[in-house]
């Protein structure tokens, strides 16, 4: 069953629209939604959240309706906005604690679970200071800590990594694929970095000027328009190579002491393996491109989506 | 981001936890978001800074009724100074204060940390939210409307011949009291509220308040005076004097703005639930048009 299903989902902001009757459906698991600046995805999360009430169109979260049952919607899912959204004044754990009743923990509950899920998130002795002095990367740690602190069966983040340096945004995201994986919650993930979904996502929705470019398993993105790369030492024995893969139909393109092989399913590494140990080639690379997921996006104006 | 990477190891082998036991959903959100409320009002759980002017008003609230009882305790025994009647009239200047002190703390730091967000993503209603803030205001400002008068009440007590008969000859009076600062903490959170709520900066909402205090009251003095007596029911101090007065059943003096207009109370009690209704309904308006 879906955990998210919306069904021509329109969303106007006077003469704007955000969302133009959007239609998608996403799996439990981790789920990236990617698409520019101003693509609809904030706007999309907060319809699903039920903060914004969308023009037109209906939709479900965890099979709830979200006009309906926002209530029991809210009770199992959890948010970190893009936005600073702590109050600065408090420390972390009085601030997670607060939250987790908010979302119905009793108070013993919420008194445990804050302590768990902030060590969680790697925040430790700190957790009694004011959020005041924390630095970017602990405030997105708390961001994280307390829309998880209720166990919900589902995250929304909102561009988790944003006002990371390469070091946070590291760690951000390995906690995120730490929440998809091992804690078993299911998680939409938005992203204008199409590198950050590659490496914590299963799966992928594109959405652009608020309509649903394309969507599915992260891998079949890479399949469909994926270039696999192999070089060798020589450009003749790259010629020589081409020739066999050819010959045992595949398409490629020679390209110095590279050959680049259109890869439509798996067979294709069995193929070149078979060629290149037939061939007897001292095989010096073999990779899938790393251009094929950003591919998706040349149609729709690849500049638009920055490139991590 | 300093932790070794072997201590983060170590406490991450804890593993992660599933809740699977009850959630207890809307009543307890609410309760919480009260609780929270009323402790933010007075700073706790927060800087000695955030203390700082709701204990100093409360304080300032009490001098009146401490000076009282040190009058009391030297002068002959049946000097009346300050009637249960007539203190929230004496303090009024100070409720005023409190509510625009407390009220931007309370709703202001949602709108100006943007914690509204987070609020609004969880099992609530807005008018949760909005119901929740108004009743953690009037419940703190109860330290500015009861706190006095049950000081008074103890003091008078200990101070009579038997405590015993002075509890048993004024008891009568104890629920007036509670009754009338109830109404004068509702009255005041509400107004205070239907301010503060607009915006996140402390500054305009305290500005605001006050200035809609003493601005509603110079001109319905002034309209009083020159267009006609009924216009004093513009007057929060007046309104709220007139249900006082009402809930202890008694009569304006003559030299007091009530009795020299000469209007009845029950016109300025019905213009004080007009003011409460009007005010939490803008209150509740907002939470349910504010973007989050």
């Amino acid at each position: 069953m879906p955990i998210i299903e919306t069904n021509d989902l329109t969303m106007r902001f006077g003469p704007v629209t955000a969302l133009d009757a959007l239609a998608l459906q996403v799996e439990p698991g981790v789920t990236g939604l990617v698409g520019a600046n101003g693509a609809g995805k904030s706007t999309l999360i907060k319809i699903l959240l039920g903060i914004l009430t969308p023009t037109t169109g209906a939709g479900r979260v965890l099979g709830l309706d979200i006009h309906a049952q926002g209530l029991q919607i809210r009770e199992s899912v959890g948010y970190m906005p893009e936005h600073d959204c702590l109050p600065l004044d408090m420390n972390a754990t009085e601030f997670v604690a607060h939250m987790g009743r908010i979302s119905g923990l009793p108070k013993s509950v919420a008194r445990e679970r804050t302590a768990e899920t902030l060590r969680h998130v790697g925040l430790f002795e700190e957790r009694y200071r004011e959020m005041r002095g924390y630095s970017t990367g602990m405030k997105q740690r708390v961001k994280l800590a307390q829309a998880l602190v209720h166990d919900p069966r589902l995250l929304f983040l909102d561009e988790p990594t944003n006002g990371l340096d390469p070091a946070g945004r590291d760690e951000m995201l390995a906690l995120i694929r730490r929440i998809g994986r091992e804690f078993g919650i299911s998680i939409l993930m938005s992203s204008h970095l199409l590198g950050e979904i590659e490496r914590v996502c299963d799966s992928l929705v594109v959405i652009d000027a608020g309509t649903l470019v394309r969507s599915g398993p992260v891998a079949n993105f890479t399949a469909h328009t994926g270039i696999l790369l192999v070089e060798v030492e020589l450009a003749e024995e790259a010629a020589r190579l081409a020739g066999a893969l050819t010959a045992a139909g595949l398409e490629t393109r020679l390209d110095g002491r590279r050959v680049h092989v259109q890869q439509r399913d798996d067979r294709a590494f069995d193929i070149v393996r078979d060629a290149v140990a037939e061939l007897d080639l001292p095989l010096v690379r073999l990779e899938q491109s790393r251009q094929a997921l950003e591919d998706i996006f040349r149609p729709e104006g690849i500049e638009r989506v920055a490139v991590a | 981001m300093s932790q070794s990477p072997e201590r983060t190891g170590a406490i991450y082998d804890l593993g992660y936890r599933v809740y699977d036991g009850p959630r207890l959903g809307r009543r307890q959100a609410i309760e919480s978001l009260f609780v929270q409320g009323v402790r933010s009002a007075f700073g706790l759980g927060r800087r000695p800074a955030a203390k700082v002017a709701p204990f100093v008003l409360a304080a300032l609230a009490l001098v009146p009724a401490v000076v009282y009882l040190g009058i009391a305790a030297i002068a002959p025994a049946d000097l009346n100074l300050i009637a249960t009647y007539d203190y929230l009239g004496v303090i009024f200047v100070i409720l005023i204060l409190f509510v625009a002190a407390v009220g931007p703390e309370i709703v202001g730091r949602d709108l100006r940390y943007r914690t509204l967000s987070l609020y609004f993503t969880r099992p609530i209603a807005r008018d949760d939210y909005a119901i929740a803030r108004l009743a953690a205001l009037a419940a703190a400002t109860l330290a500015v409307t009861l706190a006095p008068q049950a000081v008074l009440v103890i003091g008078n007590a200990l101070a009579a011949n038997s405590a015993w008969d002075y509890v048993r000859d004024e008891w009568l009076e104890l629920p007036r009291i509670i009754a009338s600062g109830a109404v004068a903490a509702a009255y005041a959170s509400a107004l205070g509220l239907s301010i503060s709520s607009y915006t996140s900066r402390r500054s305009f909402a305290m500005g605001g308040i006050v200035a809609l205090f003493f601005m509603s009251t110079a001109v319905a003095n002034i309209l009083a005076e020159v267009a006609g007596g009924w216009w004093i029911l513009l007057d929060p101090g007046e309104q709220l004097r007139a249900v006082t007065l009402i809930i202890f059943n008694r009569d304006p003096s003559a030299d007091e703005a009530l009795g020299r207009y000469d209007v009845p109370l029950a016109a300025g009690a019905l213009a004080l639930l007009a003011v409460v209704a009007v005010a939490t309904a803008i209150v509740i308006r907002r939470y349910r048009k504010v973007g989050a």
